[in-house]
């Protein structure tokens, strides 16, 4: 399941999905409880010792998690991959949250899942995560049963106790809609990305603010947002996505697959190096001064870079040694638009999942040319190749030939990218 | 912003030193109160660059910085670096 990537094998892997999320209720998000822990890094650090017990459980959700990212890999020409990707995203990341902030973990894993949100915390429905994206029609992959209709927008959300592929009582919804719409502005949706959707003095969060630990959410417009398919999503929502992707993987850490994911903003490093080392105005034109400062910012871009690679810097990061995909989040600034890349590392090459790519098949985004170029460079730098615990890198075929660059050098090839 | 770098050095213990990196890989210091929000330092740099508080992310070890937290809290060190980031949007079909 972790490698093979035949396109033939679409088929085979939607169905798997679909068994594996009957298996997987997914569990609403709890934000609320975000506060009322403080800190999710802490709650982990006090559930470790019973990470044994949660084994099981993590696997079984690695699988759905798995699956999930082979079907998006297998449709690379699906529309709106993107708002689907969005969509398992967000489940695996309120997922998490259950997971995280379930403070009694240990007894409910001998219970089945289903029951697991009985946990005796607790929990206002209100504040659950929302989760839709009206874009899913055609493959009814994610986040919409196959049922519903084509043109209908139906709000889905997770909630606390029930997955985000049940039905859902009505009542929780449109308590959740009431709720999300109180205080709205009358023109709410004619208001830019940046503005504030609310009256001035309109209901808040009801919290001081919820922390998602990579970002917070001061209030509803955060959530708003989320919800709107005339809005963008920013880095926030995004990076909170990923962070909890990445925290899934870093907890399950017998899985034989492993994954680990980026912050958006890894992506703007490798771009800033990348203008320095292969930048149209070539070097000779600049002054001295210009020059000494811009390898100052690049080298401190770099040390970025590396830290990540390292798994010093983003939260609940893996080195990226001890995995088999990277995902990173490509943010094309001209178009508004995220794309997914998932760096192969065995295979050597990026794979691209650009829900807009049916629109402009030929061409590769300027961002990932930039990541392909830079990266084996940076994987050098940070020893990457040196640390064979997991995998011996040098002995792979793809990377026959490519190695031994001396430091100091900018490699000259690229990464593949499909 | 003068409240910001210039605060007296009296008691060194309860300032400190720290920086504010931009994508471009500028630089600038700012010395500031163990106790005093992070909102102070914000305002300050926005100021200075001339951007919009709301285009700009603020992290610090990874994580986005509120306004409201405080050197303090986050338990910053002497010279620690805070980068400001670009906010960055997409996914809009519509």
């Amino acid at each position: 399941m972790k490698s093979d990537d035949g396109d033939g094998e679409t088929e085979i892997k939607e169905e798997k999905r679909g068994g594996d999320h009957q298996n997987l209720p997914l569990f609403g998000g709890l934000i609320d409880e975000h506060n009322e822990a403080g800190c999710t890094e802490d709650l982990t650090i006090h559930q470790s010792p019973q990470m044994k017990h949660l084994e099981d459980e993590h696997n079984d959700a690695k699988k759905a998690g798995c699956t999930e990212e082979l079907s998006r890999r297998h449709n690379p020409h699906m529309k709106h991959l993107e708002d689907v990707l969005m969509s398992d995203k967000e489940e695996a990341s309120i997922e998490d949250l259950e997971k995280e902030h379930s403070p009694v973990m240990e007894l409910e894993v001998a219970k089945s899942r289903e029951v697991k949100h009985t946990s005796p915390v607790k929990r206002d429905k209100k504040k659950s995560k929302t989760f839709r994206s009206p874009y899913i029609t055609k493959f009814g992959s994610s986040s919409k049963d196959e049922g519903s209709s084509d043109n209908e927008e139906k709000h889905r959300y997770a909630f606390d106790g029930c997955t985000i592929y049940e039905d859902l009582p009505n009542q929780l919804i449109s308590d959740y809609s009431q709720w999300l719409e109180l205080g709205l502005l009358k023109y709410h949706s004619l208001k830019k990305q940046t503005d504030n959707h609310y009256l001035k003095n309109a209901p808040e969060l009801g919290y001081p603010l919820l922390d998602f630990i990579v970002a917070q959410a001061l209030s509803k417009n955060w959530l708003y947002l989320m919800t709107q398919p005339k809005m963008c999503w920013n880095d926030e929502h995004l990076d909170v996505i990923f962070y909890h992707l990445r925290k899934k993987s870093k907890l399950q850490q017998y899985d034989t697959y492993r994954y680990t994911t980026t912050s958006c903003f890894f992506k703007t490093y490798m771009e800033k190096t990348y203008e320095r080392y292969f930048s149209a105005v070539k070097t000779e034109h600049i002054s001295m001064q210009e020059d000494y400062a811009e390898s100052v910012a690049c080298a401190s871009n770099e040390i970025a870079i590396t830290n990540i690679i390292n798994g010093f810097c983003i939260s609940a990061d893996l080195p990226w040694y001890l995995v088999d995909e990277v995902y990173v989040l490509v943010h094309c600034g001209k178009e508004y638009h995220w794309v997914l890349t998932v760096i192969v590392l065995k295979e050597r090459t990026i794979r691209i999942y650009d829900s807009l790519s049916r629109k402009k098949k030929s061409e590769l985004p300027t961002e990932i040319r930039k990541l392909a170029a830079m990266l084996p460079t940076y994987l050098s730098d940070s020893d990457f190749f040196e640390k064979t615990e997991r995998i011996d890198w040098s002995t792979l075929k793809a990377y026959e030939g490519k190695l031994g660059l001396q430091t100091g050098d900018i490699s000259h090839n690229p990464f593949d990218v499909k | 912003m003068s409240g910001v770098t210039q605060e007296d050095d009296k008691k060194p213990a309860d300032h400190i030193n720290l920086k504010v990196k931009s994508q471009d890989g500028n630089e600038v210091f700012f010395r500031i109160k163990r106790s005093t929000q992070l909102k102070k330092l914000m305002n300050a740099y926005c100021d200075r660059q001339s951007i919009d508080l709301n285009a700009i992310a603020f992290l610090f070890d990874g994580r986005r910085l509120r306004p409201d937290q405080t050197p303090d809290e986050l338990e910053m060190d002497e010279g620690d670096e805070i980068d400001a980031m670009l906010h960055q949007t997409g996914g809009s079909l519509a």
